[in-house]
């Protein structure tokens, strides 16, 4: 049956992309792009960086496919991401946005956005990890995201109202060129505010079950923050730097048939684990932040809400865990495919995906996006990502599921237990 | 635009002076306008067809007389399109379809809940254009739509929410309402209630009442399609958006509507919007 299912969307991609099939790549009205780091040894399917586009739907100077991402290494820790015809859609009546995440995998490192920028036509990304004790730049693996929007610009699909990110300055300030809400129901549908030092709430406007296309079953969704280091530069690895600041979700309300905004809370901290304002990044979503698939729902993501009782060992999942995963899920699987998540030591967690129909295609196919929460200050990154013993990409002492691990640390980089959110597609 | 569309365009209440000129062209250069009372057979007896929800049409006409060819669209005439209030999960919201997900189409218009998808067939000539103008009248939500031509934007109420060709814009999840003429193939949509200030996007139902042309071959389908993407929708609840939920009342409908759409033997919330075939005309080829 999976091989059927396999069979079914290299067609379909095939037919989408003349460039050939991409088959472990999602589809939907974003331009989107990933830089995969980790898991790169030979032996194991690999797919790499990519980027996605439908040239057809681009600006009329721009009708072309967006090159797979380039990575260069500036220098230990410092690496540079271009991508030719990859930037932003331009600024339309404040319908348009793009951001970007970077989870590190497999250490304890701070791996961040630095800068983004763009010249109209391409892109250029410049990602900076630093050790979280001393805040000397590190070399580590990471996985970087990149989405751009626009409703003039609707790639592969149409838009469906069910998520919304948004770039907030240290003051409190909406970026509105790297904002994004599709919601048209009042002209400013993202605001923010800088509440104290490193506190802020965000709102999405309108973003609720009855006026946009979140459905009320999955909720409270999934919400990711990171911080950004663009622009602040100054304090550098400092302990009350940006570098070892850390962004993170207080708390969030997503909206519902009463209340008709979504509100998240963010807070921000500086390695000695004091509020410090920060510019930093926030997307919310049903789906997973480059998902959005295609008509027979190409779908091909999961995202958890994970808050286990500190210093406990065990797991959560059906209705004790709020998740969600899909892989062109079939509406039998209506909600998602069943997940499972572990608290297996301090500040260690598992992740399994227990249907055997979640199953990326190449050992690197997943990216990442995750986020503490809660009000102690703290971070979190992917420790490996393993996929299942039967998939394509697993290996016979593998799992029996495509599996995840995590850790997360204090503020200071020492193992420490926080609930937190992952987001991933693939 | 093509031809078709811009005769249509030129029959529109608020016709531009655009619209009107190039409607003006193309009917001069055809020059061979008929006769909307031209006797014959053409007029026959249309017939509804399968589909679910909506109330059908009478399907009543004389079947031929040349006096009245209202025959023609005698399917459409007295169909109602109803959105009753399923669960209310909120003060002016309510749950119109128990279907999860939410269904997809790979046709950007029909996304959604099929709360009414019926279609009819029209009588006459097959060979023959016929425009047909309805009477609209019920209380709806708005929809934004895009790509096509808003009959109007004026502020007055009951709205006018007639849209020619296009489709639903995004930024929302509110319902469409629409007309799908087979041949020549046409989007007809019904409530686009926006104004010139006013995209009139949010929790409240209007009043609409408003005349619509739509061109159709004889024997040609009408699909009638009230479709709801997030299967949630406005309950019948006035304008203003505030707190509370004032019902506009139904009595200004025709009868005939209210009485297809039972408003008058029980208490209704939700949404309700009906057609009455006023008047049917051959149009130039």
């Amino acid at each position: 049956m999976r091989a059927a299912i396999a069979a079914g969307l290299l067609a379909f991609v095939t037919v989408a992309n003349p460039r050939g099939a991409r088959a472990d790549a999602v589809s939907g009205p974003a331009l989107v792009a990933w830089v995969p780091t980790y898991n790169q040894e030979e032996g194991a399917p690999r797919h790499g960086a990519g980027c996605l586009n439908v040239p057809l739907h681009m600006p009329v100077v721009r009708r072309d496919h967006c090159h797979a991402p380039a990575l260069e290494t500036l220098e230990p820790g410092l690496y540079r991401v271009k991508i030719l015809n990859g930037a932003p859609f331009p600024p339309l009546a404040d319908d348009s946005g793009h951001a970007v995440f970077v989870a590190t995998v497999g250490s304890s490192a701070h791996c961040f956005e630095q800068e983004t920028s763009d010249d109209t036509h391409d892109l250029t990304a410049v990602v900076r990890c630093v050790s979280a004790d001393t805040g000397e730049n590190v070399d580590t693996f990471f996985s970087w995201t990149y989405r751009a929007d626009s409703t003039n610009f609707p790639q592969d699909t149409p838009y469906v109202e069910n998520f919304a990110y948004a770039k907030v300055g240290p003051d409190g300030s909406v970026d509105t060129a790297a904002s994004f809400n599709p919601m048209n129901l009042h002209a400013d549908d993202v605001l923010a505010e800088r509440n104290d030092r490193g506190e802020y709430s965000v709102v999405f406007r309108d973003l609720n079950p009855g006026d946009a296309m979140l459905d009320a079953a999955l909720a409270p969704y999934n919400v990711i923050v990171q911080k950004t280091c663009a622009l602040d530069l100054d304090g550098g690895a400092e302990p009350n730097g940006c570098f070892r600041t850390e962004c993170r979700v207080r708390a969030w309300s997503p909206g519902t048939f009463e209340q008709r905004d979504t509100i998240v809370s963010v807070t921000c901290s500086d390695a000695e684990g004091n509020p410090r304002d920060t510019a930093f990044r926030v997307f919310f979503g049903q789906e997973a932040f480059t998902s959005q698939g295609s008509w027979e729902g190409g779908f091909r993501y999961g995202w958890l809400d994970f808050d286990y009782p500190p210093g406990e060992t065990g797991c959560l999942e059906g209705d004790e865990l709020a998740a969600t995963s899909q892989h062109e899920t079939p509406l039998t699987f209506y909600l998602g495919f069943p997940m499972r998540a572990c608290r297996e030591d301090l500040g260690r967690y598992r992740v399994d995906f227990i249907h055997d129909a979640f199953s990326p295609y190449t050992i690197d196919g997943p990216n990442f996006a995750l986020t503490a929460v809660g009000a102690a200050p703290g971070y979190c990154n992917v420790t490996s990502a393993e996929c299942a013993n039967t998939s394509l990409c697993g290996t016979p002492e593998g799992p029996d599921f495509t599996r995840l691990k995590l850790s997360c640390f204090d503020a200071k980089g020492e193992s420490a237990d926080t609930p937190w959110n992952l987001n991933v597609s693939y | 635009v093509e031809p078709e569309r811009l005769l249509l365009i030129f029959r529109t209440r608020h016709r531009s002076a655009i619209g009107l000129a190039l409607g003006l062209a193309v009917a001069s250069g055809c020059g061979k306008a008929r006769s909307s009372a031209s006797p014959g057979p053409e007029a026959g007896r249309g017939a509804a067809t399968s589909g679910a929800g909506g109330t059908a049409g009478s399907g009543a006409g004389s079947g031929g007389s040349g006096a009245d060819l209202r025959a023609v669209a005698a399917p459409l005439d007295g169909f109602v399109f109803k959105a009753p209030c399923g669960s209310v999960v909120s003060e002016r919201l309510c749950e119109t379809s128990t279907e999860r997900p939410y269904p997809r189409d790979n046709d950007p218009t029909l996304v959604g809940a099929k709360l009414v998808d019926t279609s009819v067939t029209l009588g006459g000539e097959t060979t023959a254009l016929y425009d047909v103008t309805l009477a609209v009248e019920g209380i709806v939500e708005g929809k934004n739509y895009t790509g096509g031509e808003d009959q109007s934007q004026a502020g007055d109420l009951p709205a006018d929410g007639f849209y020619v060709g296009g489709r639903p814009g995004g930024g929302n999840a509110a319902s469409v309402y629409l007309l799908r003429v087979s041949d020549p193939p046409g989007d007809y949509f019904l409530n686009s209630l926006a104004t010139d200030a006013d995209a009139r996007l949010r929790r409240s139902v209007f009043p609409v009442k408003y005349t619509a042309t739509l061109r159709a071959k004889g024997g040609a389908t009408v699909r009638l399609v009230l479709t709801d993407p997030n299967a949630h929708a406005v309950r019948n609840c006035a304008d203003p958006d505030e707190t509370g939920c004032a019902p506009v009342s139904h009595e200004f409908m025709d009868a005939k509507l209210r009485s297809a759409a039972g408003l008058d033997a029980e208490p209704f919330d939700g949404q309700v919007l009906g057609l009455v075939v006023t008047n049917v005309e051959r149009a130039a080829p």
